[in-house]
């Protein structure tokens, strides 16, 4: 190259930093406008598309129950929605105000509502079938209710109630099935309970201080239960799984029993059954008393929520399941003498029949 | 005359009465099959009264099925041979069907007799855990009143002219009919369950059915 086209070349690329920026700052400027226009053009789309997705929704409250559905389900949700109030609120008393923060979102199966607004997103959720009747809501409302009050309460109460907190179910139904437990537990505690003995009721439903395991089976019992549990092989307990059957060593047993952290001996269905004594006895305020008292032993917070020392309460717990003892396939001489007065009735239906007439 | 009914009744039905018999005496056996093990223990005894439970639904379908044959041979070769036979006998109507209905109340006793046997072998053959008991002849006179009951019913149906059991299926299919149209119209109106209610519970015709058939129980 030349030494004057070297310099021309120079001078071209000295100039061109000042061409461009004199030709980009109005051409900037110019696109800029246009990202705006653009921006706003799609940011009215996206309002348009969100508009055109979101649905018209209806808020229900009945008591401190607030549901969230559509205008077509309307009927059905305020009907289901004073049933399931009126449920949650003699489940929980005064603590199902706190329900009045946690509304929930209805829709019918293969329905789901399309508005995915933060404010409607968050909301819980609660199906029903297309075919649902209102109190098929109302039972899908209240388990909603109590899972939502279940994530407010200490991990102790809520692991020791159960999954569904206050379950929403016939309570004769519950003692009756508790009866039976009662009765065919495996366990010494369960057996003295039965027998009479109210401290052992308490320990049999897991309101026990010190080593429950110990209180609830017998040494018998716990080898029993481990030859039952012969097939677990986690957490490292075979061998003392085996020292417990095959030399019938009772700290291996407990070793094993501790390790896999069995539970009561009575479940759920009589525990349920307690609690809702408690409650009963306790009025409006005891589920809150319950669940304000965590950290507590459950015998106490049992009592502060009854209001009934915890022996008592126990007492009248027993008395309730033993009443409940289903009845058994034996038949009452009222029943029997019913059974043949209808069939006597129906074979007289058959003499004076129209036919030969 | 009312031997030779029974006589009639037995030869037409005779092999109803026959799997009849095997069913209701196997029926307690099939009920405790697992229950005999030496190595049960009180940790199975929940599971025995499911499968007690279970096998439960059978005696009420039993008394039904037995019943229903039989109140439909009683009256098979009458309706077969138009009442000739009957209207050629010297007596009122009201007898003869009377006798009738006592030849098959006198034929349901094999199958209720077969039920109590069975029931007793189970019962003693059966390892009971503790804190269970075993109820034999309860259960083999609720049975036997059911067997009775539903046989009364179903006689009295077979009894009528076809006017009648066509004014029985109406009835039936009425209360099904107001049900869904109720349930159309979103009213909480339940017909059925309310009907359910008056015929099996206390003092409903079919009460006898309703409860727990449990052989074993607490």
């Amino acid at each position: 190259m030349s030494d004057r086209l070297r310099w021309y070349a120079t001078l071209a690329a000295l100039m061109l930093p000042i061409h461009a920026a004199a030709q980009e700052a109005p051409a900037l400027e110019r696109r800029i406008r246009q990202i705006d226009a653009l921006r706003r053009e799609a940011q009215a789309a996206l309002t348009h598309d969100q508009a055109a997705r979101r649905e018209l929704l209806e808020t229900l409250t009945v008591g401190s129950l607030v549901v969230v559905g559509r205008p077509a389900n309307a009927t059905l949700l305020r009907q289901a929605t004073r049933i399931a109030w009126s449920r949650l609120d003699s489940l929980y008393g005064d603590a199902a105000q706190g329900l009045a923060t946690a509304p929930l979102l209805f829709f019918l199966q293969g329905r789901p509502i399309k508005d995915a607004t933060p404010a409607i997103a968050r909301l819980q959720q609660v199906m029903a079938a297309p075919d649902a009747t209102p109190s098929d809501v109302a039972y899908q409302l209240v388990r909603a209710g109590s899972a939502a009050l279940r994530t407010r309460i200490d991990n102790a109460l809520a692991n020791w109630l159960g999954p569904q907190l206050l379950a929403d179910i016939a309570m004769p139904a519950v003692r009756t099935r508790a009866y039976v437990e009662l009765v065919t537990a495996p366990s010494i505690a369960v057996r003295r309970c039965y027998a009479g003995a109210v401290d052992a009721c308490g320990a049999a439903l897991g309101v026990v201080r010190g080593d429950p395991v110990t209180v609830w089976y017998d040494a018998s019992e716990r080898r029993a239960l481990v030859r039952q549990m012969r097939d677990v092989s986690q957490m490292g307990v075979r061998p003392a799984i085996n020292s417990c059957l095959q030399n019938e060593s009772d700290a291996a047993c407990l070793e094993v029993l501790h390790a896999l952290q069995i539970g009561p001996p009575l479940t759920n269905d009589a525990r349920q059954s307690l609690v809702r004594l408690a409650l009963v006895s306790g009025g409006p305020r005891a589920f809150s008393r319950l669940s304000q008292s965590a950290g507590q032993p459950f015998e106490r917070r049992l009592a502060v929520a009854s209001g009934l020392p915890i022996d008592s309460l126990l007492r009248r717990w027993r008395n309730e399941i033993i009443a409940a003892r289903p009845k058994p396939v034996t038949i009452a001489a009222s029943f029997g003498w019913t059974a043949l007065g209808w069939a006597v009735v129906f074979g007289l239906l058959a003499l004076r029949s129209t036919r030969w007439r | 005359m009312f031997r030779m009914i029974l006589f009639t009744q037995w030869k037409w039905s005779r092999a109803i009465l026959l799997p009849a018999v095997l069913g209701a005496f196997a029926l307690p056996l099939f009920s405790v099959q697992g229950a005999g093990d030496p190595n049960r223990t009180g940790w199975e005894a929940r599971a025995l009264l499911n499968s007690v439970q279970t096998w439960g639904v059978g005696y009420p379908v039993l008394a039904t099925a037995i019943a229903l044959a039989i109140a439909m041979v009683a009256w098979g070769a009458d309706h077969r041979g138009r009442h000739v036979y009957a209207l050629s006998l010297p007596v009122p109507r009201w007898h003869y069907a009377l006798q009738r209905f006592g030849a098959g109340v006198v034929l349901l006793a094999a199958p209720a007799l077969a039920l109590w046997l069975g029931a007793l072998g189970a019962a003693a053959t059966a390892t009971i855990p503790a804190g269970l008991h075993a109820y034999p002849t309860a259960l083999a006179v609720r049975f036997t009143l059911a067997l009775v009951v539903a046989y009364a019913v179903f006689f009295a149906i077979t009894a009528g002219t076809t006017r009648t059991a066509g004014y029985v299926l109406a009835l039936i299919g009425g209360i099904i009919v107001i049900q869904i149209l109720a349930a159309a119209a979103g009213l909480e109106f339940q017909v059925i369950p309310f009907v359910g209610d008056r015929l099996l519970l206390w003092p409903g015709p079919l009460e006898i059915f309703s409860g727990r058939w449990m052989l074993i129980d607490v």
